[in-house]
């Protein structure tokens, strides 16, 4: 069966940027992202060009669901934040929905406190409309792009001119 | 579950490699990293420890871009193949597209590759998704190497959902993108 696919349209990036971009002024962070805790980037706000998104995206998902789940073996329940703090600059991970998460990085001059505030007053918009997203009908699964990139990989496949592995 | 990102004109897939402790899950990445040109491979990331095993995952984000402007991403991760890293293992399998399980073919190995089909059955569930319909595809790795079970017998004994399978060594990458071809048919839909 082809993948399920969570829909995220113009008004949803621009919406989730715009609170996202609020959040970072209010809380005076330096960066903000949303992703999912599959490690999908949704938005982010002034991610510096050295931080590869991608992976951080991913690494950050791993580590709040690796948290999640030793929370859940000691019994923790409603778990949703975790804090991070570096020499200079902290991490600051706050649960949106079930699924979605935001991880805002913050400079040690900051106090946690106001980032604390300030993301428990973004989260119930951003909840809204992560809720939106998940109810809205698919229209990634009927395009042909998935299929196209398929088709891509077979000519790398083609191209390789490599002994065949058996099939 | 995929990601499509209308107004960035991109969707994202995740696959999972899952597999036993030093089948060759991490060389399949890292062939694919090596051998992709660098606008479609992206930086490969390795947990592991240091002897080389696989610590909570690896990534590599992987991306074709089509002539209709339509990026089309493929997040390729590994799981920690050792028993003892059960707990951490399935965090990996959230969300997840499609499922490679690449098997080591020695016929020493044959009980730890039942086990892993085993836990990946139990980790899916976990993790609220269906194995029996989740879209996967078997390598059977290692295939230079002398000692290693009959295909028809791996086949006969990991592939109950008689999936695509592929005879590999990963470290030469052979049947490697013949793998992620396949995985690729399979979530986008094309097979």
């Amino acid at each position: 069966m082809p993948s399920r696919f969570l829909e995220l349209k113009a008004a949803d990036v621009e919406l989730i940027e715009a609170e996202l971009r609020t959040l970072c002024a209010r809380a005076g962070a330096e960066s903000v992202v949303m992703l999912d805790l599959s490690g999908a980037v949704l938005a982010f706000h002034r991610i510096p060009e050295s931080i590869d998104v991608l992976m951080f995206s991913a690494l950050l998902a791993s580590n709040f669901a690796a948290t999640e789940e030793l929370s859940k073996k000691l019994g923790v329940t409603d778990f949703r934040v975790i804090y991070h703090e570096g020499k200079r600059q902290n991490l600051y991970f706050d649960k949106v929905s079930e699924e979605t998460i935001i991880v805002v990085l913050f400079k040690d001059s900051n106090a946690l406190g106001r980032v604390r505030l300030f993301c428990e007053k973004s989260i119930p918009e951003l909840a809204k409309r992560v809720e939106e997203i998940t109810k809205r009908p698919e229209v990634g699964a009927k395009m042909t792009q998935g299929r196209d990139a398929a088709e891509t990989i077979r000519q790398i496949v083609a191209s390789l001119k490599m002994p065949k592995g058996g099939g | 579950m995929a990601l499509h990102n209308e107004p960035a004109r991109e969707l994202t897939y995740k696959i999972a490699y899952h597999g036993p402790g030093m089948s060759g899950k991490t060389t399949n990445l890292r062939f694919i990293y090596n051998t992709l040109p660098g606008r479609q491979a992206g930086k490969m990331l390795v947990l592991d420890t240091a002897v080389e095993r696989t610590l909570y995952f690896d990534f590599l984000p992987v991306v074709f871009s089509l002539p209709d402007g339509y990026k089309v991403r493929f997040h390729l991760y590994t799981v920690p193949g050792q028993s003892y890293y059960d707990a951490s293992r399935k965090l990996i399998l959230r969300g997840v597209d499609g499922v490679v399980f690449v098997a080591d073919s020695r016929s020493q190995r044959l009980q730890d590759n039942l086990e892993s089909m085993e836990h990946l059955k139990k980790d899916l569930s976990e993790m609220l998704l269906d194995y029996g319909t989740i879209p996967l595809v078997m390598q059977y790795n290692k295939r230079d190497i002398k000692n290693v079970s009959a295909v028809e017998e791996l086949d006969g004994k990991l592939n109950d959902r008689k999936v695509p399978h592929f005879e590999s060594v990963a470290v030469d990458g052979v049947g490697v993108f013949e793998t992620l071809s396949a995985i690729a048919d399979a979530v986008t839909g094309r097979r």
